[in-house]
């Protein structure tokens, strides 16, 4: 993977900010395909 | 022959990236040799149109077969119109979907297994302005959004025609895998931020 020459930089808070969303989508969409998962396994 | 598997980083023993157009690089595989070149994706952050772009790409490189996760619509198509195979439902890793393919156990689409925009997700807008720029200078503000909708079901982005329940799941723990990664990933670098206070 490489650099990305055009990422702007972010300040220490807006990083912070934005890993936190980013976590809390990543758990949620992983609650989705839980709950997915359970419905394929229950079929 | 080549066959272009996508992944979630390079050499035959990462895992198959259920993503096409936004998926992290290709693995360009010779079958007969099990000889292997890794390709970043240079459209998995781009605003639009990663699947076509990422399909020229792909044709471009004299690849003959797809293997991936899932392939929408223009990526499908696009592929298709250069003569190039798309086998979706793919899953674990590069190595053993190689094997699976010269055992004859993958069969080729006769469409695409996703609608438009899977895997753009809920973190696609502030992946693609901001990258989450961690460690190492790596941008990695790539959409991951699985497709999944709130109900029952496939949401907005899946067809899960192409798949069985079976074929399914695993590629859902698949993609739950990779998920989990990420989010250890950003949990490191969210600790270390704060310690820096």
């Amino acid at each position: 993977m490489g650099a990305d020459p055009y990422a702007p930089q972010m300040t220490r808070e807006q990083e912070l900010d934005f890993l936190r969303n980013q976590a809390e989508a990543i758990k949620e969409e992983l609650d989705q395909i839980d709950g997915r998962i359970r419905e394929l396994e229950t079929e | 022959m080549k066959i272009a598997v996508s992944a979630t980083g390079p050499g035959l023993d990462a895992e198959v990236d259920p993503r096409f157009g936004r998926c992290q690089c290709f693995t360009i595989v010779d079958p007969q040799t099990m000889e292997s070149e890794a390709l970043d994706n240079s459209n998995a952050m781009a605003a639009g149109g990663a699947g076509i772009s990422t399909a020229q790409m792909i044709a471009g490189k004299g690849v003959e077969v797809v293997l991936t996760g899932n392939c929408g619509p223009n990526a499908y198509q696009t592929l298709s119109a250069a003569g190039v195979q798309v086998i979706t439902g793919v899953s674990g890793k590069i190595k053993d979907a190689i094997e699976a393919y010269k055992a004859g156990k993958l069969q080729p689409n006769a469409q695409p297994s996703v609608g438009s925009h899977y895997g753009m997700g809920g973190g696609m807008g502030a992946g693609m302005g901001m990258g989450r720029g961690m460690g190492k200078g790596r941008g990695r503000g790539r959409g991951r959004g699985t497709g999944l909708g709130p109900g029952p079901g496939a949401g907005p982005g899946i067809m899960p025609q192409a798949l069985s329940p079976d074929q399914e799941i695993e590629m859902l723990k698949s993609q739950a895998q990779i998920l989990g990664q990420q989010l250890n990933e950003i949990q490191r670098r969210l600790e270390a931020l704060e310690k820096g206070r």
